[in-house]
């Protein structure tokens, strides 16, 4: 393996349910307030499941300067990714202008990418007008996320939106890391976005997938996932970027796990899992011991938690803390496994790891360290977790480098 | 990558389906005839809209080349890219077993994966009497990653799966990623590949693109600088990549040796929908692309374009490579043949340089007579001459470009 640079975070952004501001994020995540409840994004009359994930009074102004600019060419979905971009540049210290020119990309990954657009381009079409609104329609494509980021701060670097389902944070993160490493980029905005999709939660629905009132990972009573939405984007930078502009450096990256399950398009498989999580181990040179804090994709859902428990006993055994934010984010889709990357920067940057929330009685069968309390421990190594649908796995390890 | 890229990967499998024929053998030998694909649509009804041919894939026989099992479960871009990753694998002669699964990964462009897949789930559930009528089974159809997917759960291959999409960039995106993982030797194999499928949503997405007249869009010519739009084309491409070392290692063939890449993105405000990238942009990207080979202007032998005919997209790249390109390398671009295969664009052009290479021939840009701007194209008569390196270049209207520089 080349010894390209070290790759460090510098900064979170956060764009969710249960808060657009990190500090709100983490009290609101540390203390159980779930970020979901009765849909209003659409009529659930007919379906089974009412409740999801949805971003209430959410205002673009609020995040993005000279929005009126903006309003025709960019969906949903790149609105909710450049709100938590201007929030990481804001939380690393870095103005926009600063970053223009420089050797910088960005790397965003997306389930659904513009959900909303193509929804309307749908209704057209369900509805037998077989010309939907061109202008509609030349936005839908999820290629544009991550462009919109790169137009927006004038990033000439690599670009590109991963589209891996509901671990394609992870995959971006790790694009963006082995730009870095390569040296075809000194800084990455990367992450995730995804707003609510109309066909998601039918599908979901229609799978019995969905919890009727709370997402409880690893709860003996578990009843599904909570399908919403929101954004996580990192700030990443070589190491020497980081120090030449004296950065605050809140983690390194020190290595990632990918796999494919090759097995099924929608039931998990534990080698598949196994594999992405012992590559990661394997790639940082780490022990399973050496894990404080694990970032579960913990969906809820009895195959995941299944799967994914029985995993993470296999190899880390019952020492590792685990957690889950899905127990009051939902599941955020694309979001979700760059969400679990800053869960684990932010319990660094607190000592805090944070608790699952909803889990009245631990499944005897998820034999892992669930943690239903936050606790005040030092973290020097966290991993974030991210699985999803095809078997497409990515496992990040992060590394705390306060002293 | 202004520094040389590190080592060179070598393309030792080919898999295509495409409006040209499905196979090598059938793409090189339409590509040799200039045999055209475009053809009426008839995947839907075009009445309503103004362009009524594109690259559209006929004959294709899935069976030929797919398990029955599971087959009717699998929508257009799947068949077409499972169809092309088994014959890009057997090309290789490579198996996929307990002892190299975990090595050989699978890294897709393309953009919508099926955008019918996705519309088609979503207006069933609008349609029906209850939304939870909808088939369960077409749900794992609608996430942009199923083609991909479908790819691992067909071959086995378990190292790494994932999706970039990337607009007309997607398949070099997807090659240039793979080369990454290559590199630092995070995987030892990749099936890189790349899929477009034509449907009434995804012409609809291409139309919206373009500003075409009621009149319709009959050819659209590389270079030719005449038109407002492109004529769209569907497909996928398939390239088995590995480190060249290990191939020479083993005394195996390889088709052609990817030396340089490169890649930027045109720095243009959120205020439009388009950010073409810009003769700046793209002269910078070639000559990225050229450092990073170690290679000068004055090497390239062979341009394998990305042009589609669309002149706002086209005259920023003829501009660029007149400036870049003091020595006239052959220029050629096979859109006017394929249509724009969009995430498959990237892809296609490589497949033509290796034509070039295997047959020892530059197919002409087929239609174009009166160029906008001056190069050495290559015209009306295939060029009989064997060449030993070509550049290819792709763009998105978004603002992406990127190069590659392969060698024999």
């Amino acid at each position: 393996m080349s010894n390209g640079s070290k790759v460090v975070i510098t900064g979170c952004g956060v764009l969710t349910t249960i808060g657009a501001n990190l500090e709100e994020f983490w009290y609101n995540l540390c203390n159980g307030n779930n970020g979901y409840g009765p849909l209003s994004l659409l009529d659930t009359t007919k379906y089974v499941t009412k409740i999801g994930g949805e971003m209430k009074n959410y205002n673009p102004r609020e995040y993005i300067p000279e929005y009126a600019k903006k309003v025709d060419c960019l969906g949903k979905t790149s609105l909710y990714a450049l709100s938590a971009a201007y929030l990481a540049l804001k939380d690393a210290r870095l103005d926009a202008v600063e970053i223009t020119g420089l050797n910088a990309g960005s790397a965003i990954g997306t389930t659904d990418g513009e959900a909303e657009p193509i929804e309307k381009m749908n209704l057209a079409l369900a509805e037998s007008d077989r010309k939907p609104n061109p202008q509609v329609v030349s936005i839908i494509s999820p290629h544009r996320i991550a462009q919109s980021i790169a137009r927006e701060f004038g990033l000439g670097g690599p670009v590109c939106t991963i589209t891996s389902a509901c671990t394609a944070g992870n995959h971006a993160i790790i694009f963006a890391y082995e730009k870095i490493k390569s040296g075809q980029a000194e800084l990455m905005l990367a992450g995730g976005a995804d707003t609510f999709s109309r066909k998601t939660f039918t599908g979901f629905n229609r799978l019995g997938a969905t919890a009727p009132e709370l997402c409880m990972p690893f709860e003996q009573d578990r009843k599904g996932m909570v399908v919403s939405e929101g954004a996580g984007i990192v700030v990443m930078e070589s190491l020497e970027h980081a120090l030449e502009r004296k950065a605050t450096i809140y983690a390194e990256v020190v290595g990632y796990g990918v796999s494919c399950d090759a097995y099924h398009m929608t039931i998990p498989s534990e080698e598949g899992f196994a594999m992405a999580m012992q590559n990661a181990l394997d790639d940082a040179g780490l022990n399973a011991s050496d894990i404080d804090l694990i970032a579960a994709h913990g969906t809820g859902t009895q195959a995941n938690d299944m799967t994914e428990s029985k995993v993470i006993n296999r190899i880390y055994g019952t020492k590792t803390a685990v957690t889950a934010n899905k127990s009051v984010l939902g599941h955020t889709m694309g979001a979700a496994s760059a969400l679990n990357v800053i869960t684990i920067v932010l319990a660094m940057r607190k000592g805090i790891m944070p608790k699952i929330s909803n889990v009245r009685a631990i499944d005897p069968s998820c034999k892992i360290n669930v943690l239903t309390e936050n606790k005040q421990n030092r973290i020097k190594y966290g991993q974030a977790n991210g699985f999803a649908f095809g078997g497409n796995n990515g496992v990040v390890i992060l590394k705390n480098v306060k002293t | 990558m202004r520094e040389k890229m590190q080592s060179p990967i070598a393309v030792t499998g080919i898999g295509v389906v495409s409006p040209l024929g499905s196979g090598y053998r059938n793409f090189a030998d339409s590509v040799l005839h200039n045999r055209s694909g475009i053809k009426e649509i008839s995947v839907f009804d075009t009445t309503p809209y103004p362009i009524k041919i594109a690259g559209e894939i006929d004959g294709f026989e899935p069976e030929r080349y797919l398990p029955k099992k599971g087959l009717r479960s699998m929508d257009r871009s799947t068949r077409f890219i499972c169809a092309a990753a088994l014959m890009a694998l057997q090309d290789a002669q490579i198996a996929v077993q307990e002892n190299n699964k975990h090595r050989i990964g699978v890294i897709t462009g393309t953009t919508f994966g099926s955008l019918k897949s996705i519309s088609d789930f979503d207006i069933e559930s609008l349609s029906s009497e209850s939304p939870l009528w909808v088939n369960p089974m077409d749900f794992p159809k609608t996430t942009i990653n199923a083609p991909s997917s479908n790819v691992s759960i067909l071959t086995g291959i378990m190292g790494y799966n994932t999706t970039i999409s990337g607009g007309f960039t997607s398949s070099l995106e997807a090659i240039s990623h793979s080369i990454d993982l290559l590199l630092r030797k995070r995987l030892d194999i990749v099936l890189a590949c790349s899929v477009e499928d034509l449907s009434l949503q995804n012409y609809l997405y291409h139309c919206a693109l373009q500003k075409i007249a009621d009149d319709g869009l009959k050819t659209s010519i590389p270079f030719a600088g005449k038109s407002e739009g492109y004529l769209f084309g569907e497909g996928s491409v398939v390239f088995v990549l590995e480190r060249l070392e290990d191939v020479e290692n083993e005394n195996r063939r390889s088709y052609a040796t990817i030396t340089g890449l490169g890649q930027g993105f045109n720095i243009g405000a959120n205020s439009s929908p388009y950010n073409f990238p810009q003769k700046t942009l793209i002269c910078d990207v070639l000559k990225q692309t050229l450092e990073s080979a170690g290679m000068t202007s004055g090497d390239i032998k062979m341009v394998s374009s990305c042009a589609n005919g669309w002149s706002q997209y086209d005259t920023a790249e003829a501009q660029a490579l007149a400036e870049v390109f003091k020595t006239d390398p052959a220029i050629t671009a096979i859109k006017s043949l394929t249509g724009e295969t969009a995430s498959a664009g990237g892809g296609f052009s490589l497949l033509q340089a290796i034509v070039s290479f295997r047959e020892q021939v530059i197919p002409p840009i087929s239609g174009l007579d009166n160029p906008l701007v001056p190069l050495n194209y290559v015209i009306n008569e295939k060029k009989m001459m064997g060449v030993n390196n070509a550049l290819v270049t792709s763009s998105d209207p978004g603002g992406s470009y990127m190069g590659l520089i392969i060698l024999k």
